[in-house]
């Protein structure tokens, strides 16, 4: 540009403005560049890294060369795997459901309590979302541990035989599942919480004055306006029941045998316990393109709402 | 009838509270009982012999992880709002040719929710490679590929409710790009910025699974790998890992009182306000 400007002086003047136009259209990328450099280094680096990795062969962590198509077809054709991938479809299908009724019903409660009560009500109900999920893990294995613990303790107190809820397949997933209600309910209660306040109050009153009784006015108004929250909250909820690790890792490890080895657990053991990183790669490419299809999802309805 | 509902109302909020309260209870009581007292058939629901000297243990050795957890939770945190900051401010005020704004804003939103084990595997690798395994900025560089799209997805949503005429008024009184954002812009968003930066140490503190496979030693291990180390070497100390539990509770939900009014935002990445 600087060159244009000496070889027609005569024109200087009147292309002036194009120069800072050109600054302000430069700027919005130069701000965009850090992002994009730390995405370069930590994200697409990585990610053609790992698909290097597909197509090498893994002996005791160290690539040992290349093997093709071996891995992805390995994996294609590895149980483990999308046994892993069904239990975290399993657990999602079993917990979910129950997590957002429950949480519909307790947000219609708390939001009948107002003032200063109302508001600490709110902070202790959602507590446990701000606690390690580490720790959560620790804390529901203290009250699941045999005879030590409360469970064990209640069981006994009613007069029923003590459940082996660590030590049994269905017992840990059963477990895993309460310490998720524990967890997760406060988050969706939360979002559907704000949800249920900032409905308007027009259609409520319309329908009082209609004769329309309290089941009736949830069924045809709340729950219809609330659509949108309640999309946005359950996807949100399936993404993370897809990401479950620090809680299950602390509480069961996986355990007892894969009964509760979710999709991250599977291949943190592959990769780390089996040090085989090439299997383990492919695995990522797989729950990457999962992840995307959801992930779309998400971001239609929030950029729905955004219009 | 009216009473019947009150009744049904207050009993509900209060079993729901019970729920909620009693697990931490639990945590809580284990840390003030000995060893011995834990692990009692049928278990004591009020410590005997209440005691602190799990916190006394937890506070002479673990203060190192403590240390490493804080610096990675604010290094990152720093280092995202460097970056991210900018990067929103640009997707939130500027035109782009095509579908530019959205392909970026959707590669952000994607590694925000991927697993982070896709991400962890190849960087193991590559962190066994650079010398940056075990390290505290290996860690700090780890959790900013988190950290920073949430950063760039909370602030683009706050920075888009900040009127465009702000910026104009601005510059015709003679402020530059830098000087509109920095002096004009970035002030006003000042509230989100702060739950933004909030949240983000909030789950960079809470998070167990970089640490745990970046990190080999007490030189840059977190403290939640540390607690995790009670229970693979230490079986039954489960006195000391509820008390540094509860210690690595407690400033998180000192935090969550500061931006208890923005958390729905923060947990829905913006979808809901």
């Amino acid at each position: 540009m600087a060159v244009k400007d000496e070889v027609k002086p005569r024109v200087t003047f009147a292309i002036r403005p194009r120069p800072r136009v050109r600054r302000k259209e430069m700027f919005k990328y130069v701000l965009l560049i850090p992002m994009f450099v730390l995405l370069l280094l930590l994200f697409v680096y990585p990610i053609v890294y790992a698909l290097h990795s597909t197509f090498e062969g893994y002996m005791y962590g160290r690539a040992t060369g290349y093997v093709g198509i071996e891995n992805w077809s390995d994996v294609f054709h590895d149980v483990s795997f999308w046994a892993s991938l069904g239990r975290t479809l399993i657990y999602s299908v079993i917990a979910i459901p129950i997590e957002l009724v429950l949480s519909v019903g307790l947000a219609l409660v708390y939001s009948q309590i107002t003032g200063i009560i109302g508001g600490m009500l709110r902070t202790v109900a959602i507590l446990p979302f701000i606690v390690m999920p580490l720790v959560t893990g620790i804390i529901w294995k203290l009250i699941f541990l045999p005879n030590f613990g409360v469970a064990d303790a209640m069981e006994v107190a009613m007069g029923l035989k003590p459940v082996d809820w660590l030590g049994t397949n269905k017992g840990a997933v059963a477990a895993v599942i309460i310490m998720d209600f524990w967890m997760w309910i406060p988050f969706l209660f939360l979002i559907i919480l704000a949800g249920l306040q900032a409905l308007p109050e027009e259609p409520f009153e319309a329908a009082l004055v209609d004769g329309a009784n309290a089941w009736q006015r949830f069924v045809k108004i709340t729950l219809p306006l609330l659509r949108q929250t309640l999309m946005v909250a359950v996807i949100l909820r399936v993404i993370d029941a897809f990401r479950i690790f620090d809680q299950v890792y602390s509480m069961t490890g996986g355990g007892p045998g894969v009964a509760t080895q979710f999709l991250s657990l599977h291949v943190a053991d592959v990769a780390f316990n089996q040090t085989d990183f090439g299997h383990a790669s492919v695995q990522l490419f797989i729950i990457f393109v999962i992840m995307l299809f959801l992930v779309s999802i998400f971001y239609v309805l929030s950029e729905r709402d955004a219009k | 009838m009216i009473l019947f509902q009150k009744c049904i109302k207050w009993g509900v909020v209060i079993l729901f509270s019970v729920w909620t309260l009693f697990p931490l209870y639990w945590l809580l009581i284990t840390s003030l009982k000995t060893n011995a007292e834990v692990l009692t058939d049928p278990p004591t629901f009020v410590p005997l012999h209440p005691t602190f000297a799990s916190y006394h243990y937890v506070v002479d050795n673990f203060g190192v992880y403590f240390v490493n957890s804080s610096a990675v939770s604010v290094g990152s945190t720093l280092l995202s709002l460097l970056i991210g900051v900018p990067a929103a401010y640009s997707l939130a005020r500027f035109r782009f040719a095509g579908g530019f704004r959205t392909v970026v804003s959707f590669i952000v939103l994607s590694i925000r929710m991927m697993l982070p084990i896709v991400f962890i595997v190849p960087l193991f690798q590559i962190y066994q490679n650079t010398g940056l395994y075990n390290t505290k900025l290996g860690l700090i560089f780890a959790y900013s590929l988190v950290d920073m799209p949430f950063v760039v997805w909370m602030m683009r949503s706050y920075l888009s409710e900040i009127p465009e005429s702000l910026d104009e008024a601005a510059m015709v009184d003679g402020c530059g790009r830098i000087r509109t954002m920095l002096r004009v812009v970035l002030p006003l968003a000042a509230p989100g910025l702060a739950t933004t930066a909030v949240m983000t140490m909030i789950f960079t503190w809470n998070d167990l699974v970089f640490g745990l496979f970046l990190t080999a030693n007490s030189s840059a291990e977190t403290l939640p790998v540390s607690i995790i180390g009670f229970l693979s070497q230490y079986q039954t100390y489960w006195s000391q890992m509820a008390a540094s539990g509860i210690l690595a509770i407690l400033p998180m939900v000192i935090f969550l009182l500061f931006v208890q009014k923005y958390l729905v935002r923060g947990l829905t990445a913006g979808a809901v306000k």
